[in-house]
């Protein structure tokens, strides 16, 4: 049952990781895109849904990992 | 007795049924007079400590950004144990809580040269069905490697002891079953059904069926949806809710789309446990059609809130319930089996009541505080070894 982490997960994993969990910590547009590796247009869509389904933030034009957030992505590995 | 537990989820971070257990047992350890920690993670807009009576609760702050999840359950470890050398220094007992705390849990072994006892609540090679990627392969040789080095193994079903002895080959005196529990007084709210039905866009006259937990393959949430039309077919008036929210979402929103039974079936996503209890009991039917499931405390909280149960026979949930008295099991990955039982429900009134009167008499068995009695059992038993 192997499968590759979705875009939406990846996002999560690297906000998680990077400690990006307060606005205070937020990452830019720019250190996701670098971190992960994908298409500006599928990174800029990625994003508003997972803010449209409130599991990240934006602040000052940065991004965080809401509460919502980490327990979606922390329900891949409990 | 000075009691340690090591845990990744602890209220409000509530991941799945560990977050309820560690709490319920913490608490009810603290009760019977023992001195409790626990060491967890921290949570957005929480407090970092919290003292309560007996009890301690430290949150961990993760101060090093970590690239992928390996790496950072591997940092968090090394913030636990510092957190432990900074706030523990006597001890009896340490208990880990799966996979992800083993790192600090096995070091805190041999620096306090305490104990240490894992209870296990899952296994990798149950949670993904085979283990065909590096990270599960890293994952099962950590569980493995936990449960080699506690001086005891605590699970919550016979299922558990039996997969923990073949697949990690361990004596089975080292095991011990201790199951999940329930607060049946966190379950006696009183809800207008009616209420609840209207404000989820459904109308008083409808038959609500609901599925709650994590939308993964290992919760079979795919065969309740495969269930939905067969469901239909007899009462017109069903609808479905699905609690939860997981990577799978999406598929199954466009599985129930392709089955032609969107409308008639809600995805509500992720909802905070009070919430989650109000829309519980105004079930009519809950459906668990899990394919791997350790324990099922989902199916405590159903018999506790009086909602009758249709549940795959696998696992803890076939330890749990019996069969046409307490609820009613399925075989797994079978949707007209659901349907069937589903239905049995609707068709017969007197049966239904049965099986919630037996089924709130059953959820009396499980309380916290016999749990935490067991576990201390456990713990004293260290002291024979």
């Amino acid at each position: 049952m192997y499968r590759e982490l979705s875009i939406h997960e990846k996002i999560l994993m690297f906000l998680n990781s990077m400690g990006a969990i307060q606005a205070n910590k937020a990452m830019s547009f720019n250190d996701l895109i670098n971190a992960i590796n994908e298409d500006t247009r599928i990174m800029e869509k990625a994003l508003l849904e997972l803010m449209n389904e409130g599991y990240i933030k934006k602040e000052n034009g940065r991004f965080y990992i809401t509460e919502k957030g980490i327990i979606r992505l922390m329900r891949s590995f409990s | 007795m000075k009691i340690l537990h090591l845990t990744w989820e602890y209220p409000p971070r509530i991941v799945g049924g560990l977050a309820r257990h560690v709490y319920y047992l913490s608490k009810e350890l603290a009760k019977l007079g023992n001195e409790v920690y626990v060491i967890t993670l921290e949570f957005p807009n929480v407090f970092l400590d919290e003292y309560k009576d007996n009890l301690r609760i430290h949150r961990v702050k993760v101060e090093l950004a970590s690239y992928d999840f390996l790496t950072w359950c591997y940092a968090f470890n090394h913030f636990f144990e510092k957190k432990i050398a900074t706030v523990i220094s006597d001890i009896d007992v340490i208990h880990a809580h799966d996979w992800l705390v083993a790192i600090s849990a096995i070091n805190a072994k041999y620096f306090l040269k305490k104990p240490l006892i894992a209870t296990i609540h899952s296994l990798e090679i149950g949670r993904v069905g085979s283990l065909s990627n590096p990270l599960s392969i890293v994952i099962d040789n950590i569980e493995w490697w936990l449960t080699y080095e506690a001086k005891f193994v605590i699970t919550t079903s016979n299922f558990m002891k039996n997969q923990l002895i073949e697949h990690f080959r361990l004596p089975p005196d080292k095991i011990f079953v201790i199951s999940n529990g329930i607060d049946e007084d966190e379950f006696k709210l009183e809800i207008n059904k009616e209420e609840i039905k209207s404000s989820l866009g459904f109308s008083k006259e409808n038959k609500l069926i609901g599925f709650v937990g994590r939308i993964t393959e290992q919760k079979g949430v795919r065969y309740f949806i495969q269930a939905i039309p067969h469901i239909l077919n007899y009462h017109k008036d069903a609808r479905f809710i699905i609690i939860g929210d997981g990577w799978q979402i999406d598929e199954m929103k466009d599985l129930a789309k392709k089955l032609n039974v969107e409308w008639a079936t809600k995805f509500r996503g992720y909802v905070r446990d009070e919430e989650l209890k109000k829309i519980l009991k105004s079930l009519d039917v809950i459906v668990i059609p899990s394919i791997y499931e350790p324990f099922g405390i989902i199916a405590l909280e159903a018999m506790v809130s009086g909602v009758p149960i249709v549940a795959s026979n696998v696992g803890g949930l076939a330890e749990v319930i019996e069969d046409g008295i307490d609820g009613l099991k399925v075989p797994p990955k079978d949707p007209l089996a659901i349907a069937r039982a589903v239905n049995k429900y609707f068709e017969d009134e007197v049966f239904r009541n049965k099986i919630i009167y037996n089924a709130r008499n059953k959820s009396k068995l499980f309380s916290w505080s016999k749990i935490a009695e067991k576990t201390l059992e456990v713990y004293y038993k260290l002291k024979d070894v």
